[in-house]
Formats: C-alpha cells, structure tokens, sequence
C-alpha cells in the first residue's frame, strides 16, 4: 500500500500545513488581542488603583485591604508600591516588602516610563508601571498583569486545531483508502493477469469492471492477451502440433544426433521415444537419404525432399518420403537444428502394389477373354474341315487293303486329324474354363509321343533331335496328355524353328521338386539364336510373336503355358542370346500313382 | 438291297460328299440336299430311315427344321451333327427332339455304331409295334 501512503503524505501535507499556519496565525492574533484586551483592562485598573493610593495616602493611611479587594478577581498578579528609593514599600504579597525591585527586575524597570509596559511572554505576565502623585515624589505603582489567560487561549485554539487536524487527517485517511481501494481494485486485477501472462497463461482475461480509464485499461489489456494468444505459439501449442503430425517428425542437431521425435516417428522408426533421442539419425536412413541431409546439416543444400527408406531394426526397412530443412530463426538465420518430416509410404506401396497387380490380372483377364473369344470361332470354323477331312481318311482307311502302299498315308492323315480335333476340343474346353479330362501318363511316354510328332520337322530342318532318358523310373504324371503333348509340341516347334542347321535340340525329363511338392520337368534345350532380354518377359504373352506375319500366330507359348498351369505345372525359360534357349515344363507326380492307368 | 436310307441335310459340300461317299461305299443309300427347306421337300418326297441334320443351316436352321419334322413325321429318326460349339451351351433344348446327336468332327465310325444302332431300335419297332 506505499500508494497509499504517498497519497496520504500528500494530502496531510495539503492539509494539515494550512491548517497549522492558519491555527498559529489566529492563535497569534487571538493572543494579540487578548493581550491587548487584557493590557488595556489592566491598565484602567492600575489607574483606579493608583487613584486609590493617592487618596488613601493623602488621608494618612496605605488602603492595602481595598487594593488587594480591588486586584482579586482580576487578572492580576501581584501589585507592588516602589519608593523612590527604589524598594518595594507595599505588596500584594508581603514577602517582597522592602526588598529592592531591581532584585527581580532590572535597573530600567526602574526607570520605566509612566505607563510603560514589560511583557515576559516567558513568566506570562506584563509589568505596568505608574507614578504616584504623592509627597515626596517619585513613588511608583507596579501592577504584574496575568497574561495567561491569554496563552490559554492560544493553546486551546492550538489543541483545537491539531484536534480538528487529526480529526481531518483521519477521515481524509479513510477516505483515501476507500476510493484507492476502489481505484486500485482493476489494478490490482491488471497485475494478476500480466503475471499470469508471464507464466504462460494466454487464455486468461481481467475482469472489467467499471467504464471509466482503469476500465478501458483491462479491455485494452485483454485485447493484447487476445492478440498474444493469436499470434504468440505456446509451447504446449507447439508440442500439441508436433505430437499431432501424422507423419514422423524429428529434429536434428547438425552434429549428428537426434534431438526430438514425435509418436508417429518412433512407430515408423520402430523405436521408443527415450532410445531414439540422442541417436545419430545417420543409423535411420539409407545411404542417399543420409548423405542429402548431411549436406543439408552442412549448408550446401537448402531442402531436401527425396524418397527412401528408413531402417527399422530387425533388418525391416519402412518406404518413406523425407523432407528435411534446417530449422531457421527468426532472422532468417539458419540454426544449429534440422527438421525432419518422414511420411510413411508403406500403405500407398501396398495399394500401388495392389493396383499394380489388379492390373495385371485384368490385362491377362482380357488377354483370356479375347483369346477365348478367337479360340471358340476358330476351333468352330475348323470343326467342319476337320469333320471333312477326318470321315474321309477313316472311310478310306476302313476301305483300304492293308498291303496297299497309300494305306499308311491314309493312317497319318486319319492319325494327324485325329490330333488336331482333340487339339480344338481342348482349346475349346479352355476357352470355356471346362476342365479337360485328366489321366495318368508317364513323362517318357508324353516325350516319345512328341519326338515321333517333331522327327519330321527336325530332319527338315536338319537340327539333331535328342531325347535324354531319365537315370530313375519317373513317377507318372495326372494331367491332360493332350494338352501336356501340344505344350511341349509348341516348345519343341519353337526350339527347332530357332536352331539353324546342324544344330541340336535335346529333350529330357528329370524328376523336380517345386516348393515340396514331388514333380517331374520336361527339358527342351536348343542351341538356337537365344532371346532377346527385352523379348524375353513377353514371350508367353498371347498373341506375341516374332515370326515374320503370317508364320506365327502368338499363341504357341500362352498356350503351353495355360496348358501347363491348368495342370498344375509352369513353364519357365532360360535363354542366352547367341547360345540357345532352354524351356522347363514342370508338372506335378500323380498323388497316388496308378500303375495300370498309363497311357 | 440297301442297309438303309439316309438323307443328309448340310450346306457343306465336302461333308455331303464325305458323308455319301463312305456310307454309299457301306452299302447304304444315302440322299444329300443343303438345306432344310429341300431337306423338309425331299422327306415328303420320299421316306428315309434317319435324317442327318446338320445344325447351322442356311435359311431355316436345323433345330427348326427338326421341329418341322417332328410335327409332320413324329417317328421320324433325326440325327443332328453340330459344330461343337453352341451358343445355347452344352446340351441345346433341341437334343431332347432328335434321337441322337454328335459334335464335328467325329469319328466316322462313331456315326455308323449310332445309324446301325436307330435302325436297329427301328427294325425292332416295326416288328414288335
């Protein structure tokens, strides 16, 4: 309350020294008058009494009663009658009688003039002096007025001034409290708010209560809070953010280390929030991700923005895109921190992924579709030339004498239509999705039975055609021997087609295991021109060829590789170019070999 | 004496004459036309054992012409030859009329096992009616 008491100071001193000076100034000229008053009084008296003397005097006697009867009741002191000797002849107070006035006066009092005046403020009385018209002359009457009364006065009037100065004091003080109380009150309020300002309380408000100057004050004071809320970022804010990213978000010292890190990066780092901070952020990213945020760290590089990844431990790595900056101050200068902002990708990979092979599965949906659609107007159009073609052979052949010479061709072109409409027929149940009808057959077999189909085309040709036999009794194979044998006839067509005379293609068949699964592969190795690397993803693609137009359709391979798959196989290939090619039928073993079923 | 007459009904030439030249060569008489509209005139011409009606026919095709027939000669025996694919799917409404059916191409002899065996069931019903 030191406002108080400097206001206070301030309005004692405003009034209480007019009032003091006014108070000594009335005292004092109370007292004048009083005195005067008192002065003049006396001065009446001390003619009556000299008026006495002289008469009692002339009749012979001192009228001492009659003087002191006059002097009581007044304000006189004492009263003396001085001989011209100068000794006191007559008192009020017998013991001064005849001693010598000059004893308590001095030697000038003795020579006062008539009616001459002493006053002794100290001793508060004043010494009037008369001569007495008696014989022999020179007596004098000295007459001690009281002058207190007319102190008394002036300190009545004093203590009433310093009564009414304290009184004044006093309700002057409550008052100033009570209007300071009031004044202070919002400033009061102002203090508390601007201290909880301080410590960080943005949100919080004075309370206005009144529209006058302090009022205006804590609206003025609550809008700064509001501007500073607005536009001021609390830590708690900051934090609130940094926890609410939905990507990792770190800070970085350039020295190395890893100063800060919300939730979201230690789940995508896959460590916890204590571990991480203080790691060097070079053991999260990739080399490329490291080496671009140290020339970040270092200044030559201003932002980066790149995808990679970051290493999670037990050897998983998390598909991120990073950005990173340094942390700039508000100068713009460049601090000593980088920041960090990593966005998983894993979920877009996997949709990516996702679409990737959606797509594809489409492209070879429609692929099938188109292919189906060919094959059933195809296998439709060959239906009646093959119908033709096969009645006449077997009519033939049924009317053909055994010895006859043409009775062998009229076999091969029965035996060759017989194959083709079975080829149709399963083209036809595959472009339905129809099962074909499986049986038993054992890999030799299938590879004899192509070899006898190919020999003519290999002599032609003149490619050495080899069959390599398998070491191990092969265990047979549960599929569709029409099918298997038009997949490898493919093959084998194509093996011959790429090896240029004098060249060799070998077949073998050989048992393989295929993710625990027992099986057995047919081999066809040329050593042909070899395929093209960028041929060789497209090769069993439908309607993909190389062949001049007209000599191949580009359906060879997708077909023996449909032919393989819906038997529960694969084909695979291995080329060099120059060297040769090698293709792999794979087919799985039958689960339960049944001996006596094998073609 | 013929082991039976056959008409073919095919707008295939080579299958008419594939057809006629090896039944005949088995001993049966078999007439040929190229359409069911001389297919339905040549049946009322002249009796035939069994019909060989090929399904995608020209101008009226087989399974009408089978209907046709079956409203004219109920007991006449109808073999319908199809192309191996059918828009209607595996077993088309038409193969509950005919007394027998058989995809192209088909072995030859196939064909006559069914033929001898429909003149067969017929021989036994004109004795035994």
């Amino acid at each position: 309350m030191r406002l108080f008491w400097k206001a206070y100071l301030g309005v004692a001193v405003v009034i209480a020294v007019p009032i003091t000076l006014g108070t000594w100034v009335a005292a004092d000229a109370f007292s004048e008058i009083r005195k005067a008053s008192l002065i003049t009084e006396a001065r009446i008296l001390v003619q009556a009494l000299a008026g006495e003397i002289e008469t009692g005097h002339a009749k012979g006697q001192w009228p001492f009663e009659s003087l002191n009867r006059f002097t009581s009741g007044k304000n006189i002191l004492s009263w003396w009658v001085v001989r011209p000797d100068g000794r006191i002849h007559l008192a009020s107070d017998s013991r001064f009688m005849g001693s010598a006035a000059s004893d308590y006066y001095p030697a000038e009092a003795t020579t006062l003039g008539e009616r001459r005046a002493i006053v002794d403020w100290v001793r508060r009385y004043t010494l009037l002096t008369t001569p007495l018209r008696i014989v022999p002359s020179r007596w004098s009457l000295w007459v001690f007025v009281d002058l207190r009364s007319a102190v008394r006065a002036t300190r009545q009037i004093t203590v009433g001034a310093i009564a009414l100065t304290l009184l004044v004091l006093g309700v002057v003080g409550a008052v100033l409290r009570e209007v300071l109380r009031k004044a202070l009150g919002p400033l009061r309020d102002l203090h508390e708010g601007a201290t909880r300002l301080a410590a960080g309380a943005l949100a919080h408000r004075v309370p206005v209560r009144a529209r006058d100057e302090l009022g205006e004050l804590a609206e003025s004071f609550n809008r700064m809070s509001a501007s500073l809320e607005s536009t001021t970022v609390s830590r708690d804010y900051v934090d609130s953010i940094v926890a609410s990213v939905d990507s990792a978000l770190m800070v970085f010292s350039r020295s190395g280390s890893i100063l800060r890190a919300n939730e979201r990066a230690c789940d995508i780092t896959g460590r916890s929030g204590e571990t991480i901070v203080g790691e060097p952020w070079s053991e999260l990213f990739d080399e490329a991700l490291s080496a671009g945020i140290q020339e970040v760290a270092a200044g030559t590089r201003s932002v980066l923005r790149r995808e990679g990844v970051i290493r999670a431990p037990e050897g998983k790595s998390v598909p991120v895109y990073v950005c990173c900056s340094a942390v700039r101050g508000r100068d713009d200068r460049p601090e000593l921190a980088l920041v960090c902002v990593a966005h998983d990708l894993r979920d877009q990979k996997r949709l990516e992924e996702e679409r990737r092979r959606l797509q594809e599965e489409l492209f070879q949906k429609q692929k099938m579709a188109s292919l189906g659609t060919l094959v059933a107007g195809l296998s439709h159009e060959l239906n009646n030339p093959l119908g033709i073609i096969l009645g006449y052979a077997q009519s033939l052949v049924k009317r053909t004498p055994q010895d006859a010479p043409s009775r062998p061709a009229l076999v091969a072109i029965e035996k060759q239509a017989t194959r083709s409409a079975g080829l149709v027929r399963a083209l036809l149940d595959f472009s339905r999705g129809k099962p074909a009808e499986r049986q038993l057959v054992s890999p030799d077999s299938l590879l004899r039975q192509v070899t006898e189909l190919s020999k003519g085309q290999a002599q032609r040709r003149e490619v050495e055609l080899q069959v390599e036999a398998a070491q191990e009794a092969l265990p047979a194979v549960d599929v569709c021997a029409q099918e298997i044998a038009s997949a490898l006839l493919n093959i084998l067509g194509n093996a011959l087609d790429a090896t240029a005379a004098g060249g060799r293609v070998v077949l073998r068949a050989g048992p393989a295991s295929r993710e625990d699964r027992a099986g057995v592969e047919l081999s066809v190795a040329d050593t042909g021109c070899g395929i093209a690397p960028e041929v060789l993803p497209h090769i069993f693609d439908p309607f993909f060829t190389t062949k001049p137009v007209g000599q191949g359709t580009g359906l060879g391979l997708a077909l023996s590789r449909q032919f393989a798959e819906a038997n529960g196989g694969d084909v695979s290939v291995e080329s060099t170019p120059g060297q040769g090619t090698t293709m792999r039928l794979w087919l799985p073993s039958a689960a339960v070999p049944r001996a006596g079923a094998l073609a | 004496m013929t082991r039976g007459r056959f008409l073919v009904v095919d707008d295939e030439e080579d299958m008419r004459g594939m057809l006629c030249f090896h039944f005949a060569g088995e001993g049966f008489a078999v007439d040929a036309v190229e359409d069911g509209v001389s297919g339905l005139a040549a049946l009322a011409a002249a009796p035939y054992d069994v019909v060989l009606l090929d399904v995608h026919l020209p101008r009226m095709s087989g399974p009408v012409v089978l209907q046709e027939i079956r409203r004219r000669w109920p007991t006449q025996l109808v073999v319908m030859l199809s192309s191996g694919i059918e828009e209607d799917g595996d077993m088309p409404w038409w193969t509950a009329l005919a007394d027998g059916c058989l995809d192209k191409p088909f072995p030859i002899g196939e064909l006559e096992r069914l033929l001898e065996a429909l003149l067969h069931r017929k021989a036994q019903g004109a004795t035994t009616p």
